[in-house]
């Protein structure tokens, strides 16, 4: 079909228009001003972020951190019966798996068996059969419980990273990355990602509501500088004068339906801030009060003043859930909001005294029947405590709150004396899993180290956005130059497709989310030399089949045949050494093969597609004469 | 405009003064390796700490060493680092950025920025050299089953003998000068594997071409037309590459120069190499296997 022209140009053309469309996000993100940002919010940012190319954090800044579970303390932690033994064993494997660069459980039950250790004596506590080889799988299984937790613990950190979009993933086995654009207080991230999780069960003190919301209700009528900046924030007049959506706090917490009717952007209506300028911000959501995301960070703000924490009844204190959610209101309109516990100061059972956290679908024939769970057991200490205070509270929520995030608020069913307790409501698997993996987070604090850091100054990454442009744009000059000069007529066709080709790229890198990172920029300038290779064949072909007196559209027909398969085979091998690179390579170096491959995949379509077509569309207009090359 | 019009080089008998001039280069830089104890190896390899600093006016490199290593720096390297302002600070002190830098206001007062820290563990240096290896020695393999695949076992052989000189020239010559590898070094070497096969894969193409053409020349002969036929893409192209290498190792900012210099070397050696090693090599190993490279 492509010995059609008009089949040519169409392709052309829908590359063109789809490479327009992946870069559309890249342009305007970075075109806006700071203002305009502020003003798309939160979710179209979201979107153009997502859309666009991002920086690597050597361009922008921030930091990079590769942690590591110390896996010999944890393995020597998990031990019921820790013996000297055991403590060479363990330091044996751990030197033996640095020096062999094997993994460390590998070595492990090597040591142990050369030695002749009989490990479930030491591992009595895991669920095993006797043999060496059990015991270090259920301890590879401990291994993956304690990454899991620690990613948890990091991921709730998040926003107090202050950052817009971190990056907190697992690396392998027991490693995990981190990467905070744009941090400059190093030693600020550091130590929350190293601080010691706290995990605790409090009370949730639902009574207390009322009250406390109307003492900080009156504080902010008596004295409205703490709502300066809020009342200033652009919170739209309504066109139509709203009933009273708030209510009183009993009525919001008692009563399921009085989400507000859907104005027109949901906001708060400014009269019954007026009136109510803390409680009016909170609404009924599913499971208890909640706050509009937009909202978040006015009622954030009043919380912290340290006048109005002065307001909120002793032995209480106000408390996150850990994450935005979504939910759609009566009138089927979806809002996304952030639920807002008012709980006891004083933690009843604190995460040491939690044993043993296992997701499980709950046994049949009991009403649990099917769904998943996560049970625990409490330690010696625990269960006492638990036992009281369980058997004090029936019917009331005890809050599962890590480094001050509440995840869940489960209600207290029964007095449980033995510790044995079951807690239900997930909706599948991974929240069951994720709620474990968090009730972990005390059990057993996994020994996380940070093993490699890279922090770049913003400084110093504009400058390397500055220098790694002037580059590109001064290559890209001299190669559009030189080859003008070289090709004439030709040399011009492969500029235009050396242009289409960086287009192209950068499309591409939109559209797999790529990062561009330095090298990345580097790769970027390589392709613009190696781009117009492709182009350099087949016009040197061209120049040689003309020398052998063949017809203009002789010689470009050949030209472009022959070197087709020259171009193939010199590219095939360069995109090995790419991939090889993308594949084994870390960070920076994948950015670089990502760029380097890219661009020499789209120059085989802008040099021998792209160039060809125009050729055609000439020599098939009348038959060309002479050949400006 | 051209700049080489029909050219009659013959190649193959240069091979002696190129075999003698690649094999010296070869030599040098082995040697420089060898007493130098290995190639210089940055902390990404080797773990350790470099901080790199602006100051507010050019410093003293003399003066910065003897007062940081009263602050805990001994044994510190204090390299400039591409203006007098900026300074390179490479060390084994394992600390966090912070720790540097609070070590840093210590001794110098508060008459500097922190540009860039990196600190890599010496377990992970440790993996990233395995690492670097295995991308080489995975590359390598790969382009040779993949040459021999496209071509024949004597091509593949020629061209792999092409790379190992390239990657060991720019080796040696970055021990010679003193120069560090990073893991973008690694980058670059995989770029030069890349390029000069590049080269050489036109140039092997058109021999594949040639051959049943000529079928009453002798492969030598063969050899040099083709070498011939593409010389003005291999100058042209080399040029392009070289122009735009350049112009990253001048304006493209200190922290890639290394790199550029690397590509440079490369892209340098890889054209010497893909006219005067890589068909070489394959005429040699052709005319002594016993089957006649004519099927």
């Amino acid at each position: 079909m492509f010995k059609d022209i008009r089949y040519r140009w169409a392709l052309i053309a829908v590359v063109l228009i789809a490479s327009s469309y992946l870069i559309w996000p890249t342009y305007k993100l970075y075109s806006l001003s700071e203002a305009e940002k502020s003003e798309l919010g939160v979710i179209v940012m979201k979107e153009l972020r997502d859309g666009a190319i991002n920086l690597g954090l050597d361009l922008q800044g921030g930091m990079y951190v590769l942690l590591e579970t110390d896996i010999p303390t944890l393995v020597e932690k998990i031990a019921n019966k820790k013996t000297e033994e055991l403590r060479d064993a363990i330091q044996e494997a751990d030197q033996r798996s640095i020096n062999n660069q094997t993994d460390f459980f590998e070595e492990f039950l090597t040591v142990a068996n050369n030695r002749e250790l009989r490990l479930f004596r030491n591992y009595n506590n895991l669920a095993t059969t006797r043999d060496n080889e059990s015991v270090v799988q259920e301890l590879k299984i401990q291994r993956d419980n304690a990454i899991a937790s620690a990613l948890e613990i990091i991921r709730n950190r998040i926003d107090e990273f202050g950052v817009s979009e971190p990056t907190i993933q697992k690396y392998g086995a027991n490693r995990i990355i981190v990467e905070l654009a744009g941090v400059q207080d190093s030693d600020r991230a550091r130590n929350l990602i190293q601080r010691t999780a706290s995990l605790e069960f409090t009370l949730v003190l639902n009574e207390q509501w009322e009250q406390t919301l109307n003492k900080i209700d009156t504080y902010l009528l008596s004295d409205s500088s703490v709502l300066n900046i809020d009342l200033d924030s652009p919170i739209e007049k309504e066109e139509l004068a709203e009933p009273d959506t708030s209510g009183s706090a009993e009525d919001i917490f008692m009563e399921e339906n009085i989400l507000s009717e859907p104005t027109f952007d949901m906001s708060t209506p400014a009269e019954i801030l007026k009136e109510k300028p803390f409680s009016g911000y909170l609404r009924a959501v599913p499971r208890g009060v909640g706050v509009l995301a937009k909202e978040y960070h006015i009622v954030k703000e009043i919380l912290e003043n340290s006048e109005v924490r002065r307001k909120i009844p002793r032995g209480g204190k106000f408390l996150w859930s850990n994450k935005f959610e979504t939910a759609q209101d009566e009138m089927g309109n979806f809002i996304e909001f952030r639920q807002l516990y008012f709980v006891s100061s004083d933690p009843e059972i604190s995460g040491g005294m939690i044993r043993e956290p296992q997701a499980k679908l709950g046994t049949a024939g009991t009403d649990v029947s099917g769904q998943w769970v996560v049970n625990l057991s409490m330690s010696p200490e625990g269960t006492k405590r638990w036992s009281r205070f369980t058997g004090a509270n029936i019917n009331r929520q005890v809050a599962i709150v890590l480094d001050d995030k509440v995840f869940m608020a489960p209600v207290i069913r029964d007095k449980i004396p033995s510790g044995q307790t079951q807690v239900t409501g997930f909706a599948d698997v991974n929240e069951a899993k994720d709620m474990a993996n968090v009730l972990r987070a005390g059990e057993l604090p996994a020994p996380v180290e940070i093993i490699e850091e890279r922090t770049v100054g913003p400084s110093l990454g504009s400058d390397s956005i500055k220098s790694g442009g002037k580059a590109m744009f001064f290559g890209l000059i001299a190669v559009m130059i030189f080859m003008i000069i070289y090709y004439k007529g030709a040399g011009l066709l492969a500029t235009l497709a050396l242009m289409l080709n960086l287009i192209m790229v950068m499309a591409v890198l939109a559209g797999i989310g790529a990062t561009l990172t330095l090298p990345g920029i580097a790769g970027l300038i390589l392709t613009i030399g190696m781009a117009v290779d492709a182009n350099v064949i087949i016009f040197e072909r061209i120049r040689e089949e003309l020398d052998l007196g063949k017809t203009v559209r002789a010689a470009i027909d050949s030209g472009y045949e022959r070197a087709f398969i020259t171009i193939l085979d010199a590219n095939v091998t360069t995109l090995i050494a790419a991939f090889v690179l993308a594949w084994v390579g870390s960070g920076p170096i994948q950015g670089f093969a990502i760029t380097l491959s890219t661009g020499i995949i789209c120059s085989m379509f802008t040099a021998i597609f792209v160039t060809r077509t125009v050729f055609m569309f000439f020599s098939d207009r009348k038959p060309l004469k002479s050949l400006s090359i | 405009m051209r700049f080489l019009n029909k050219t009659n080089i013959d190649f193959i008998s240069k091979q002696k003064i190129a075999g003698f001039l690649s094999i010296t280069l070869i030599v040098a830089g082995i040697a420089s390796l060898i007493i130098k104890g290995g190639p210089l190896l940055s902390i990404d390899f080797t773990g350790g700490t470099v901080a790199q600093i602006k100051f507010e006016k050019p410093v003293e490199l003399g003066h910065l060493r003897e007062t940081l290593s009263d602050y805990g720096f001994e044994g510190a390297e204090i390299v400039e680092f591409g203006s007098p302002d900026e300074v390179l600070i490479k060390t084994q002190f394992s600390g966090s950025s912070s720790e540097i830098s609070e070590q840093l206001t210590l001794a110098l007062g508060k008459t500097f920025t922190l540009r860039r820290v990196e600190s890599v563990g010496p377990k992970i240096g440790k993996e990233l050299q395995n690492d670097a290896l295995k991308a080489i020695g995975l590359a390598l393999l790969l382009i040779l089953i993949y040459i021999t695949f496209r071509f024949d076992r004597y091509y593949a052989l020629g061209s792999v003998m092409a790379l190992i000189h390239d990657v060991l020239i720019t080796l040696g010559v970055f021990s010679l000068l003193d120069y560090e590898i990073n893991l973008s070094i690694i980058a670059a070497f995989l770029t030069i594997v890349g390029y000069s096969l590049n080269d050489t894969i036109v140039v092997f193409d058109r021999i594949r071409e040639n051959i049943p053409k000529y079928m009453k020349k002798t492969l030598n002969d063969v050899v040099n037309i083709s070498l011939n036929e593409t010389l003005n893409r291999t100058v042209i192209t080399s040029l392009t590459t070289m122009m735009v290498v350049v112009i990253l190792f001048l304006w493209g900012g200190k922290v890639i120069n290394l790199f550029a210099f690397a590509l440079i070397i490369g892209v340098f050696v890889g054209t010497y190499s893909s006219l005067f090693v890589a068909s070489p090599v394959m005429v040699y190993f052709e005319k002594r296997s016993k089957k006649p490279f004519r099927k």
